[in-house]
Parts: structure tokens; C-alpha cells; sequence
């Protein structure tokens, strides 16, 4: 069973052309495979949303300068962080870029008793907007060091609002 | 232009409609029409009824 490890990106304002949430493996041997990425609504006060233009990207010979860090979470304590890798939002993001998913996403804040697109994008697993296929024919979101490749959540336009993104990974 | 007619004319939901006469207001332009989005923004942005009537709206990109 490979190591599992968990990047939690709380609380993220949204801004153009800006990295929400990302991983770069800079390890020439290890192997970073995405297994999950799921986002929620973390709007708490009162704001005019806008709806958000979002994207999974890769990227090869990927840089963040100066970005946000966040700490990595272990699923479980024996295991061992990535020996090289980047974790963190925001910063100046370089690389080659290839977009490989889009979808659209309300800022605005949540309500009670309602369900329009706010809401429903605090539900598990409508807000999964990657998740490996568990089947031994198709293969993971495969980060490799060698390229320097880098795992991003990107927000192409709108701003207002927060978001809570996570990146479930394996190490292997 | 009007709320009425902007709503008219918009070609992308990221956008939004912002008033020259009211630099600190913006409706998201992710609603179905223009009164939806003003319901959306009463209560969160100081919205007057003279910006509800106003004809000098226009789109921008989001702030």
C-alpha cells in the first residue's frame, strides 16, 4: 500500500489567473500520483459572488515563486513526507501549461435551506472535480520530478469568495 | 446602458455590470437576469434605487 498524503488549501481567496492550489515533485526518482481533488465553498460572509472559471492544469517545468505554503498531512504518522516537493497557493507560477479539465464555480456564499449552486458545492462528492478511476488499467494524474511537473488547481477569471481545495496523493 | 439592456447583450457569466455614476457596486453577471442579480446583491453592497434605474451600467471583468 503506498504512502497517502493529503494537501489541504483552506480558506483561498479567489483571484484572476491565480494558482488556488498546487504540488510540484522536484524529485528525480519519486513519484508523486494524484489521487483525488475535491474543492468546497468556504464563503462565510456576505459577498456578490461571481461565477469563477476554473481549471486543472499540468505543468512541466513547473515554478511557484513565492507562493503560499501549506503543511502536508499524512494519512498515516509512519510515513514519510516527498523528499522534494512544493506545496502552496498563490505565487508566480511558471512552466508549460496544459489545461485538462474546466468547469464553472459560484463564489457566492452558501445559505440555509437552499439548494442552488452554492450550496450543492459543499457536498462530497459533487465537488469532486477529480477522482482516479480505481481500476488497474487506468493510471493516476502521475506527477515525475524528472520534469519537474506540477499539479495545479487554477482559477482562470472571477474573484469574490473563498475555497477549501484538497489533493489527495500518493507517493511511490 | 440600462440594467435591462446590458443583461440583453452579455456574452460571459464571469463578468460583471458595474455604473460609473457608483464605482463601489458590481452585480455578477452569473444570473439568469438583471433582477435576479440585483436580489443577490441587496443587503451585501449599499444599492440604491437610482442604480436600479441608472442607464450608465457596463461590463467589466470581475474585481
Amino acid at each position: 500500500m503506498a504512502q497517502t498524503f493529503c494537501a489541504y488549501y483552506p480558506g483561498v481567496a479567489f483571484a484572476a489567473t491565480k494558482n488556488m492550489a498546487a504540488i510540484i515533485n522536484q524529485h528525480a526518482t519519486e513519484v508523486l500520483k494524484i489521487r483525488e481533488v475535491a474543492l468546497s465553498n468556504a464563503q462565510t460572509a456576505a459577498v456578490t459572488g461571481v461565477v469563477c472559471q476554473m481549471e486543472l492544469r499540468n505543468y512541466t517545468s513547473g515554478t511557484l515563486t513565492t507562493p503560499t505554503a501549506i503543511t502536508l498531512w499524512s494519512f498515516d504518522s509512519t510515513n514519510s513526507n516527498p523528499t522534494t516537493a512544493v506545496y502552496g497557493h498563490a505565487g508566480t507560477i511558471g512552466g508549460t501549461p496544459t489545461s485538462w479539465w474546466s468547469w464553472i464555480w459560484s463564489s457566492d456564499e452558501a445559505a440555509a435551506s437552499s439548494a442552488t449552486s452554492d450550496e450543492l458545492e459543499c457536498y462530497t462528492p459533487l465537488n469532486i472535480v477529480y477522482g482516479w478511476i480505481p481500476h488497474s488499467d487506468v493510471q493516476p494524474w502521475t506527477l515525475r520530478g524528472g520534469s519537474t511537473e506540477m499539479a495545479m488547481v487554477y482559477n482562470v477569471s472571477g474573484a469574490a469568495g473563498l475555497l477549501h481545495t484538497r489533493i489527495i496523493f500518493t507517493k511511490e | 446602458m440600462t440594467l435591462h439592456n446590458l443583461w440583453i447583450s452579455r456574452t460571459n457569466i464571469t463578468h460583471v455590470a458595474k455604473r460609473t455614476g457608483n464605482p463601489d457596486i458590481y452585480l455578477s453577471c452569473g444570473h439568469d437576469s438583471h433582477l435576479q442579480a440585483l436580489a443577490n446583491a441587496r443587503g451585501k453592497q449599499d444599492i440604491t434605487a437610482e442604480d436600479e434605474i441608472a442607464d450608465d451600467w457596463y461590463i467589466a471583468d470581475a474585481p
